[in-house]
Parts: C-alpha cells; sequence; structure tokens
C-alpha cells in the first residue's frame, strides 16, 4: 500500500497539477482575470459596510391608527434615529426611511412638526411633506415655525396652490414685518414673490436690512433680485448688498464653488469682480461645474481681447487693462486690452 | 519476483494513487477556480441585498411581501418560502422577489422603504437606475396607495420618480391625488397637462405660480410652465420663469415663438443658458442673427477652444460641436472658423467687426 509520505505527495502533485491546468484553462477564456490574479497585485476585494441598521430598519414598526401622540411620536424618533449610513441623511428627504415619514405624516401631523420642532429633520424634509399635500393644515398648526415658509419655497408654492397668491403674498409680508428687527435668513424667492404686493418702504426696509446684514441671503441668488423691475437701476445698491452677504464660505479665496456670484458682481459693475474673472478664465479655478464659468461671464460681457489672445496674454504675465464700457441694459460691459508694457 | 508479478503486486497501489491524484485535481481545479472568480460588483450587490432582504424578512416574516427564495446561490440557508409571483418570474436581481399584493397602508410604507434601501445600494454599487424594473415593482402599489409611492421619493433622484411620471400617464388619477399632490408639483405638470386632468385656466394659474417660485429643473418641465404663459401673452411671468435652474433658458425654443417674444425675454433666457455654458443653441442662433454682438463673441470663444471647460461634454457645445462651427461659418465674413486662430483674429478686428443689417452677416 501507498506510504503516508508517498499519499501526501500524490495529493500534493495533484492539487498543483489541478491548479495549473485550472491557469491554463481560464487562460484560454478568461484572459483579464489571469492578468489580475497572477500578474498583477491582486487589489483587495472592498466589501462596503452595509449603509443601514438592516435589523433596526426591520424592527420598526407603526403604532395602530388610533395610538395616541405619544406613541405616534416614540415611533417617529424611532424611525429618526434608524441609521441609514452616512450617505444619506435620516434627517433628509433623501433617506431611505422617507416613505415613513409620509406614512407619520399622515396619521400623526404633530409628530412631525414636534420633530421640526426639535431640528430631528430639516426644513427640506418639512417643505417635501408639504409639498406633496402631506400636512394640509401645516400653516395654522405650526405656530413660529411657519416662518419656514421663508426658506422653502415648496411650502410657499403649496400655500399659493391651495389657498391662493394673494394670500401667500400677504403671509410673507407680514412674516418680513415680525421679524424686521431680528436678524433672520431668507430665501430670494419668497422676497421676489412677495415684492408686487410690498409697499416702497417696504421694500427700502428689506433693501436696507441685507445691505447691513440682518437679513441673511445667499449672494448667489441675488440675480433675480437684479433682474427685478421694481429694483432696476439700484446696481449700485445691490452691489452693496453682494458685498455685504458675499462672507464666509462664499469668499474662500481657495474654491470657486460658491463663488458664481461673481459673475453676476461683473454685471452690477464690480470692476474687481471683471479681474477675479480674467484670473481664473484659463481653468476656471478647476470648477468644473457648480455654474461658475470665468470664460462665459466675460464673452458676454467684454469685448476687445478674447479667447487665445487674452489666455496667451495671461500666460505671458502681459497686464490687461479692463475699462467699465457701457451699461447696455441687461448688465455692464467691459473692455479687455493688452496694457503696453505692463506686467501682471 | 519477476517485473510482472512486480506490477501486479504494486497494481492496487497505483490504483489508489491515481484515485488520489484524480480527487486532488478536482479539489485544485474547484479552488482555483474560486481563487480566480472576481467577486463582481452585481454579486456583491446580490449578496448585500439578499441579506438586507433576510433580516428585513427575519423580523417582519408575517408581511406579505417577504418571500425571499432560498434558491439564489447567496443563499445561507434560510428556511426555503414558495415563492410568490415576482418583479419577472425569476428572483430579482436587485428586489429579490418582493411584490405587492395588497396590504395596509403601514406594509405599504415598509415596502417602499425597503425598496428605496434596495435601490439606493444598487445605484451605489453600480450607478444605475432601476427604472424599468422599478416601474414593474411599483405599478400594483401604485393603485392602491399612489400618495404613498409619489411622496416616498425626493423629486430628482432618478427611478422612483421616473415611476411615477410613467403612472401619472399611464393611469386614470383620483381627484384626490391632482388636487393634494399633482398641482402643487412643476415636475408632473407637462404629464398632467397631457392626462387632460387640469383645465386651462387651471394649468395658466398653476404655471404663474411655478413662474415665480418652481425651478426649471429638466426643459420638459422648462417648455410646459413657459406654454401657457406664452398662450397668455403673460411675458412679465415668462420672464421669471426663463431664469429659473439650469433649463429655465431652454423653456421656448421654437423658432416661431421666439419671433413673436420681445427680444429682451429672449436674452434674458439665453444668457441665463451661456453664463452657465449651458446655452440653447437655438438662442444662440436667433440672437446671432438679430446681430446681437455677445451671441458673437459666445462662439468665438467656443470656437476658439482655448478654455476647455467651455467645450467638454457637459456643456451646449459638447452636443452641438458642428452646428456652433457651421454658425460662426454661415453668418461671418472671417477668414478662419476653428481653433485659436478665431480668437487671435477676433482679438485684433474686434473694433472694425459690425453686424450688417442688408446682407445679415457679421462683417470685418
Amino acid at each position: 500500500m501507498l506510504s503516508t509520505r508517498n499519499s501526501l505527495l500524490f495529493i500534493l502533485l495533484g492539487i498543483i497539477a489541478g491548479a495549473i491546468s485550472q491557469l491554463v484553462v481560464s487562460g484560454a477564456s478568461k484572459p483579464v482575470t489571469i492578468k489580475t490574479v497572477v500578474v498583477e497585485t491582486p487589489k483587495p476585494v472592498i466589501i462596503k459596510p452595509d449603509p443601514v441598521d438592516s435589523m433596526a430598519f426591520a424592527n420598526l414598526s407603526p403604532p395602530p391608527l388610533d395610538a395616541p401622540e405619544e406613541q405616534w411620536l416614540t415611533f417617529a424618533h424611532q424611525v429618526k434615529n434608524t441609521k441609514t449610513g452616512s450617505r444619506h441623511d435620516n434627517s433628509d428627504y433623501t433617506s431611505p426611511l422617507l416613505p415613513w415619514y409620509v406614512y407619520i405624516a399622515r396619521h400623526s401631523p404633530e409628530a412631525i412638526y414636534t420633530l421640526y420642532k426639535e431640528r430631528a429633520i430639516n426644513s427640506r424634509i418639512m417643505g417635501h411633506l408639504i409639498q406633496f399635500g402631506l400636512l394640509p393644515e401645516w400653516y395654522e398648526e405650526m405656530g413660529d415655525a411657519r416662518k419656514l415658509l421663508l426658506n422653502e419655497s415648496s411650502a410657499l408654492i403649496n400655500l399659493a396652490v391651495h389657498r391662493g397668491s394673494d394670500f401667500a403674498r400677504k403671509e410673507v409680508i407680514s412674516l418680513l414685518r415680525e421679524n424686521e428687527s431680528k436678524p433672520i435668513s431668507v430665501r430670494v424667492g419668497p422676497l421676489l414673490f412677495a415684492l408686487p404686493a410690498m409697499q416702497a418702504q417696504e421694500v427700502d426696509n428689506m433693501l436696507a436690512q441685507m445691505r447691513d446684514g440682518s437679513m441673511r441671503i445667499d449672494p448667489r441668488s441675488l440675480r433675480a433680485l437684479m433682474l427685478e423691475p421694481r429694483l432696476k437701476g439700484r446696481s449700485s445698491e445691490m452691489l452693496a448688498i453682494m458685498r455685504t452677504q458675499a462672507r464666509g464660505s462664499y469668499s474662500s479665496p481657495r474654491s470657486r464653488s460658491m463663488s458664481s456670484y461673481f459673475l453676476h458682481g461683473a454685471e452690477l459693475g464690480g470692476v474687481d469682480y471683471v479681474e477675479y474673472l480674467i484670473g481664473d478664465a484659463k481653468e476656471n479655478n478647476s470648477q468644473p461645474t457648480n455654474f461658475y464659468c470665468a470664460a462665459c461671464a466675460l464673452a458676454l460681457m467684454s469685448d476687445g481681447i478674447a479667447g487665445s489672445a487674452l489666455l496667451d496674454a495671461l500666460a505671458q504675465e502681459k497686464h490687461i487693462a479692463v475699462q467699465q464700457r457701457s451699461d447696455t441694459g441687461s448688465g455692464h460691459e467691459y473692455l479687455l486690452r493688452i496694457s503696453e508694457g505692463g506686467v501682471r | 519476483m519477476n517485473s510482472n508479478d512486480m506490477h501486479t503486486s504494486r497494481l492496487p497501489q497505483i490504483l489508489m494513487a491515481l484515485l488520489l491524484f484524480a480527487v486532488s485535481l478536482s479539489s485544485g481545479l474547484f479552488i482555483m477556480e474560486k481563487l480566480l472568480q472576481p467577486q463582481s460588483a452585481d454579486k456583491r450587490l446580490l449578496q448585500i441585498s439578499h441579506q438586507a432582504n433576510r433580516l428585513y424578512c427575519s423580523v417582519a416574516s408575517d408581511s406579505e411581501f417577504c418571500g425571499i427564495s432560498s434558491q439564489s446561490q447567496y443563499s445561507t440557508g434560510a428556511p426555503v418560502s414558495p415563492s410568490p409571483a415576482t418583479v419577472s418570474e425569476k428572483n430579482h436581481p436587485v428586489f429579490g422577489n418582493m411584490h405587492w399584493s395588497g396590504g395596509s397602508e403601514a406594509e405599504a410604507a415598509a415596502f417602499m422603504a425597503r425598496a428605496k434601501t434596495l435601490a439606493m445600494l444598487h445605484m451605489e454599487e453600480n450607478n444605475k437606475y432601476l427604472r424599468k424594473d422599478m416601474k414593474e415593482l411599483l405599478a400594483p402599489l401604485w393603485r392602491d396607495y399612489p400618495i404613498i409611492v409619489s411622496a416616498s421619493a425626493c423629486l430628482y433622484c432618478g427611478d422612483i420618480t421616473d415611476a411615477v411620471l410613467d403612472f401619472i400617464q399611464e393611469y386614470e388619477l383620483s381627484r384626490e391625488w391632482v388636487e393634494r399632490v399633482g398641482k402643487g408639483i412643476s415636475r408632473y405638470l407637462p404629464h398632467l397637462a397631457n392626462s387632460g386632468a387640469l383645465s386651462d385656466d387651471e394649468l395658466y394659474r398653476l404655471a404663474r405660480i411655478q413662474a415665480q417660485l418652481g425651478s426649471a429643473g429638466d426643459s420638459r418641465v422648462a417648455k410646459a410652465i413657459a406654454k401657457p404663459l406664452v398662450r397668455n401673452n403673460d411675458m412679465e411671468h415668462l420672464a421669471m420663469w426663463v431664469v429659473k435652474g439650469l433649463n429655465g433658458g431652454r423653456a421656448v425654443t421654437d423658432r416661431a415663438v421666439l419671433e413673436q417674444l420681445p427680444q429682451e425675454v429672449v436674452i434674458l433666457a439665453w444668457r441665463h443658458g451661456a453664463m452657465m455654458a449651458y446655452d440653447a443653441i437655438e438662442l444662440t442662433e436667433f440672437l446671432l442673427q438679430s446681430g446681437y454682438r455677445p451671441a458673437l463673441r459666445w462662439i468665438v470663444w467656443l470656437q476658439d477652444g482655448s478654455a476647455t471647460y467651455l467645450t467638454d461634454k457637459y456643456s451646449s457645445y459638447g452636443h452641438n460641436e458642428q452646428r456652433y462651427y457651421e454658425l460662426l461659418k454661415s453668418h461671418t465674413d472671417f477668414p478662419v472658423h476653428k481653433g485659436s486662430e478665431v480668437g487671435s483674429f477676433y482679438s485684433k478686428n474686434w473694433e472694425s467687426i459690425y453686424w450688417d443689417k442688408q446682407t445679415k452677416m457679421w462683417r470685418h
């Protein structure tokens, strides 16, 4: 009979032969696979962690429809506290648990209002639930939190669609009045919407609040105000507002990701913004999207040297002279010339 | 012992050795196959989604839509349950054999949450939406709970909303859904307009609200909102709308309509798009032929090509390269039409370049 040593030897030989023949066969039909395993250092297979706390997710069990409010609130907290992974904020409408928020909103709006007042869910998800008609009484029920109207256009659309535009406008104006002496953050949409019904003094007050910074607004959205017929001819005032509002992350020197307002600053007559645009013209400061486009603004607003002639001059560190030429009615226009003898 | 004897006496040993060799050979083949087989993203996804299904259904086992099959190659021996009607006849790689065959509203919410989670996992793994499959999965649920289905999707997040847009066109809509949900959502309005669920007056009222407060997230919505505004000659609201969202500038592109609009509205729309390198080429052409100089400069920058981010695949140019070339060629007397020479030519001659009204050409 075979000795143990010989048996082991045969087993080893068998395994090696099997492996070699598998490699040969695989090599014929799956060259990429062999290359990955044999030739190159195999990359570790990264199994992504399960982004959802599946057990907690599966354990969600709503109370009966006639359960007291406390039980609904407990369930709402349970939904909120379920881990949905780092890529899907469970306080936002991108949460995979949005259907449960929808369900709660239909049967216990109070639980949703409480979550919002506790800041457990954000205004975007509130706007979403309102927009989809799930909280028909929200405006009466939310008390002070109805200020949401100034920040969520979806909520304002809901009010305008179901109660009429005149009612919605009056409410925006009323909320602005209530908050006139307080620092407040608003979106431009509700302001524009209310503007036709505002008195001249109210418009002036609003602009003054923006200018002194007590009313915060995204500087990138100011263009919509610039285009409003009632505010035309107030370019210098709008430019001053832009400079006040463009602070913090909007003015980061490292990135233009929040800086599309530069384009509008140039439209309003800010020569310094044109100079930023010229500096960014070649590479757009590495911002391919996010609506910052230096060359776009230069093409639309400036005449004189253009395209490769401008970029070559910049590469040679020639000085570019910027001359404000005219206000065309749809914004200021500039003349760009290579300044003889000067170096940037 | 002669050699024959020796061979005869060793025959069992040789047979045993061959047997061992054969067994080992197949083991080797098996081991190497497992080592060589890459774990594809699809298969990993299948594992993850089946794991999620199993975990969910181990708790919610009484739910009618829990029937994950153990026939899957990744099954770890979960109890076999009879396979009910499935998304398709065989096990779906993402949804397992989830199906909706009726139930309470709470079960509908749980079903949606599960479908969303699995679709998200699929999206993260494969960067692909599941529009068709999602539609098939959700159609029975839509018939029972359209509000739960529509409100469970964020409007610009992909496959569920895509399915809802199809349902709006394919199923009869309840009055409650149209009133409570449909009217307030710009993305649904083009489909509602086609379905006849809204009167012209109501559509116009809603379009005015959207023009002031909404956003043209896609060009179909942009056009659908613009239509009643144009029909009612409401230039004030149209001017508000064409500067909204990524696609506001594409709200009106039909030449016959453009010719009826005040030029300042066309310019507003065009500038809105061009400022993001996303101009509607119909508007660029229209303004170029109207003697509007910024439109000429815009094409010069595009054709010059030195600022490469203007002409990448995300820009309008990326889709219409040849048309921009032809625009410059047919509407100018420039000697060059493409490349850095265009920018150089314009930069040297800009002062003498003018719009010739007679010939409708840019000349130098």
